[in-house]
């Protein structure tokens, strides 16, 4: 059994993660006490994230119509589906019955109808995308692309054991003789040059880049990114590159061995560092009001601010 | 393709003026009951609604610059090619 349940976890040293998504490497990279509440300890603030619950419900709108129009569906009738999608998944079932309620959320940006909107009107720019969906070499379409390999970075603790990385791709499309990977972000701040320069470096862009031309084994020559900005009136897209050359690649993953390993010294420790510049940063970490209570009482105040979700990379999509 | 004249001489609708209470009926509705007619129902509104956004976001001029209509025949062209991306 692994730890907590998470199979991304040791048999043989418990607190020892051994598959890594972007999400887990990004916890780590941030503040190593926010990795163990998340990762370790399986612990999310008790308060939804509007950002992260409108995140995925977008992908997965974009991912549905990507899914039907893979298997002959016209445009129309795919952007109904990811329509229909937009509007079932943002309920909550009360019970066995018919009861019901919508997802509530007081964000004036982000919300069922801002989702619905920003789903039809980026359908709408990109019905006719000069973007092709390749063509895998099982003759699969590559859309909703899960990956996870065996890396050769070694685990400290492990003898002969290395590494997984794992996660999750929109699309791989083709454009001109030229294979990309894409996906999708949601943002509320005016698009402009910066938007992109943001992803330059990034560690899920550089994890994608990385794993495109690990896992499918095709020449990806860049990244794309559709950005939506997403106001309480209206939605507007940008699309850029992300590219990254060789030797970024390289220099990305060498960085990780040093990550990871430090994430061994640390489970072997059983101590996880908080990284108090951190605290601040995306709006103020959710698990500030726990971190800023003593260390004699922390444990007390963990239920009570928290609640148990686990994280488990190798079983959910986790990034947006 | 819808060209820029199209969009510049279309007639008032009151389905320009989409906003989330023309839909509301169909958002209180539970979602298992929504009929095919009631997505093709709120496509159409969000896609006059998003036409209605780009005629006004072209009219605004930014404070010194040439007006300019470039912008919505671009956001409107969907047959674009590789050239055509912003590359940042």
């Amino acid at each position: 059994m692994n730890f907590q349940g998470n199979s991304s976890f040791s048999d043989a040293t418990p607190m020892l993660q051994t598959a890594w998504d972007s999400t887990s490497i990004g916890y780590f990279k941030e503040c190593p006490r926010k990795y163990q509440y998340m990762m370790v300890l399986g612990r999310q603030p008790r308060e939804e994230s509007v950002h992260l619950t409108f995140g995925l419900h977008y992908h997965k709108a974009l991912e549905t119509y990507d899914h039907y129009r893979s298997r002959g569906m016209d445009h129309s009738e795919a952007q109904l589906e990811a329509v229909r999608y937009c509007y079932t998944a943002t309920v909550v079932r009360l019970g066995t019955g018919k009861a019901w309620r919508p997802w509530i959320s007081d964000d004036p940006n982000k919300n069922r109808f801002t989702l619905v909107r920003s789903v039809v009107w980026y359908l709408e720019q990109f019905a006719e995308d000069a973007l092709k969906t390749v063509q895998l070499a099982n003759g699969k379409p590559a859309v909703e692309l899960s990956f996870r390999y065996q890396t050769d970075i070694p685990i400290p603790t492990q003898q002969g054991e290395t590494f997984v990385l794992c996660g999750h791709l929109d699309r791989l499309v083709e454009s001109d003789g030229d294979i990309y990977f894409l996906d999708r972000k949601t943002t509320k701040h005016q698009l402009n040059t910066d938007t992109f320069a943001k992803y330059a470096p990034d560690n899920q862009m550089s994890l994608y880049d990385f794993s495109s031309t690990v896992v499918w084994q095709v020449p990806v020559k860049d990244g794309i990114l559709d950005v939506a900005q997403v106001g309480a009136t209206f939605t507007r897209f940008r699309r850029g590159f992300l590219h990254r050359t060789p030797a970024m690649r390289e220099e990305w993953y060498v960085d990780l061995s040093y990550y990871l390993s430090q994430a061994a010294f640390f489970a072997e420790k059983g101590y996880w560092p908080m990284n108090d510049k951190s605290c601040g940063n995306y709006g103020g970490c959710p698990f500030r009001p726990l971190c800023s209570k003593g260390p004699e009482v922390r444990a007390q105040w963990l239920n009570a601010l928290t609640v148990a979700k686990t994280w488990d990379p190798l079983r959910v999509r986790g990034d947006i | 393709m819808t060209d820029l004249a199209t969009i510049l001489n279309a007639p008032t609708s009151p389905l320009d003026e989409a906003r989330p209470e023309s839909l509301e009926d169909l958002f209180n509705k539970d979602p298992l009951d929504l009929t095919k007619q009631d997505l093709e129902r709120t496509v159409s509104y969000l896609r006059h609604a998003r036409e209605t956004f780009l005629r006004e976001d072209a009219a605004k001029v930014p404070r010194g610059a040439k007006k300019t209509l470039t912008p919505v025949k671009v956001a409107l062209d969907k047959t674009v090619t590789v050239n055509d991306l912003d590359i940042d």
